[in-house]
């Protein structure tokens, strides 16, 4: 009776489901900012797969026009406690293909797997000014590969860098080695030095400084 | 398929049996234990969602926080609010404008209804970007608000939110609910909205 009662117990509890909780710290980590009207974004080296495991982590970059109009490109994890974000539930390293119009998310399922400990590159842009922002992976090659494209609506916003997670324990790099945006005129211009943000209701976490000019998110530096 | 061998195992080993028995119970209790944790510690975990398109200054990059009586003045623009039980004055919580060549004045409510509006001018009709939308997959509808044709798209199970899109007047404006507002919600300031276009 023990051991049936057990198995029941652990038929309608499954513990992997919960088994390592996430503090209630989402939406910490380094913003940059590029302060002019731009058309694209693209990061060309060390957007590093970090993965949390059993906690949501997304690493990108975005063009904003406002909170209700932004497009964003990256790789994202979700461990498998929470469902629905940010369209599909993965436990592994994924592309991620995003953006809110108008409000509303729109993301690409089934994107492609990425290797954790590697380096990726992404960009976004908008070179015909047409309200389509196109997606792009390995974005430092010529030609790159395709994600898709969103009709957004909007045309320009400005460039953004985030890293952003629920987790509690292991330090959260900011490398934006390679960081440029799309001005006006189609050329690219370097963002290199990324102001710094820490959201405000994530008190305990430091941002420190890693190598290079690069950022670290930690509980202490 | 327990067999005599088994049987006979548990007849000579009483007391292991004993103690698998109160250990298989301690466990279930640690478990019961653990799982309670977990589900009363403040938020569920299972819910916690990354909030993207957040930074700082605010929701509009390149803006800043106002008064309304500053918005009024230097929002280029006609400056078109809601007066609904959902969205009305007296129940704004914060505002936010830009004034550059991409002018947007954002406003947030006490309900959780967010009223966005910039220039209609070279932005697309509602026609073609509900169009450009729906292709995307977007569970919208065209429709009328008072003779205006306005973009609905209702609320879904995925965290997307009631939404309004429509051009009145010289504007573009866009209403969101927050996550408990139904659409009818969201049309009621719709309604409101183009109500206060057409008094001006």
């Amino acid at each position: 009776v023990t051991f049936l009662t057990l198995v029941w117990l652990l038929g309608a509890f499954p513990l992997g489901a919960q088994a390592i909780p996430c503090a209630n710290n989402a939406g910490y980590g380094t913003r940059g900012l590029q302060a002019d009207h731009q058309f694209g974004s693209r990061v060309t080296n060390n957007l590093v797969i970090n993965p949390a495991s059993t906690c949501s982590i997304v690493r990108s970059i975005y063009i904003v026009n406002s909170a209700l109009n932004f497009v964003e490109v990256g790789w994202f994890e979700n461990g498998p406690d929470y469902p629905g974000d940010p369209c599909d539930d993965v436990s592994t390293p994924h592309i991620l293909v995003y953006a809110k119009v108008a409000g509303h998310i729109k993301c690409k399922p089934a994107t492609p797997a990425l290797n954790a400990g590697q380096s990726y590159s992404f960009r976004v842009d908008n070179p015909d000014h047409d309200n389509d922002f196109v997606y792009y992976w390995a974005g430092d090659q010529t030609p790159d590969i395709s994600l898709g494209y969103f009709a957004t609506g909007f045309t320009r916003g400005y460039a953004q860098s985030g890293d952003e997670r629920t987790a509690t324990s292991d330090s959260l790099r900011a490398d934006f080695s390679g960081l440029n945006s799309l001005g006006g005129g189609g050329g690219w211009h370097n963002f290199e030095n990324p102001s710094t943000y820490s959201e405000g209701n994530v008190s305990g976490f430091a941002i420190c400084s890693w190598s290079g000019g690069h950022l670290e998110v930690k509980s202490s530096c | 398929m327990l067999g005599p061998k088994g049987d006979s195992g548990l007849r000579r080993r009483p007391r292991i049996r004993t103690a698998l028995g109160v250990g298989a119970a301690l466990a279930m209790v640690g478990v019961l234990l653990a799982i309670g944790q977990f589900d009363s510690g403040g938020e569920p975990s299972d819910r916690q969602t990354i909030q993207r398109g957040l930074f700082p200054g605010g929701p509009v990059p390149g803006g800043k926080a106002v008064s309304l009586e500053e918005a009024e003045q230097s929002f280029p623009m006609a400056n078109y609010r809601p007066n609904s039980g959902f969205a009305s004055d007296n129940q704004i919580t914060g505002v936010w404008l830009r004034t550059d060549e991409d002018p947007v004045l954002h406003i947030t409510y006490e309900s959780g209804a967010v009223v966005e509006i910039r220039p209609a001018k070279g932005s697309q009709s509602t026609t073609v970007f509900a169009q450009a939308q729906i292709r995307d997959g977007v569970p919208g509808e065209i429709t009328k608000i008072q003779g205006v044709e306005a973009f609905l798209i209702p609320p879904d199970d995925q965290g997307n939110v009631a939404i309004a899109y429509f051009n009145v007047g010289d504007a573009l404006v866009v209403i969101v609910g927050d996550a408990s507002s139904t659409i009818a919600e969201v049309s009621a300031v719709s309604e409101s909205v183009v109500s206060d276009a057409s008094t001006r």
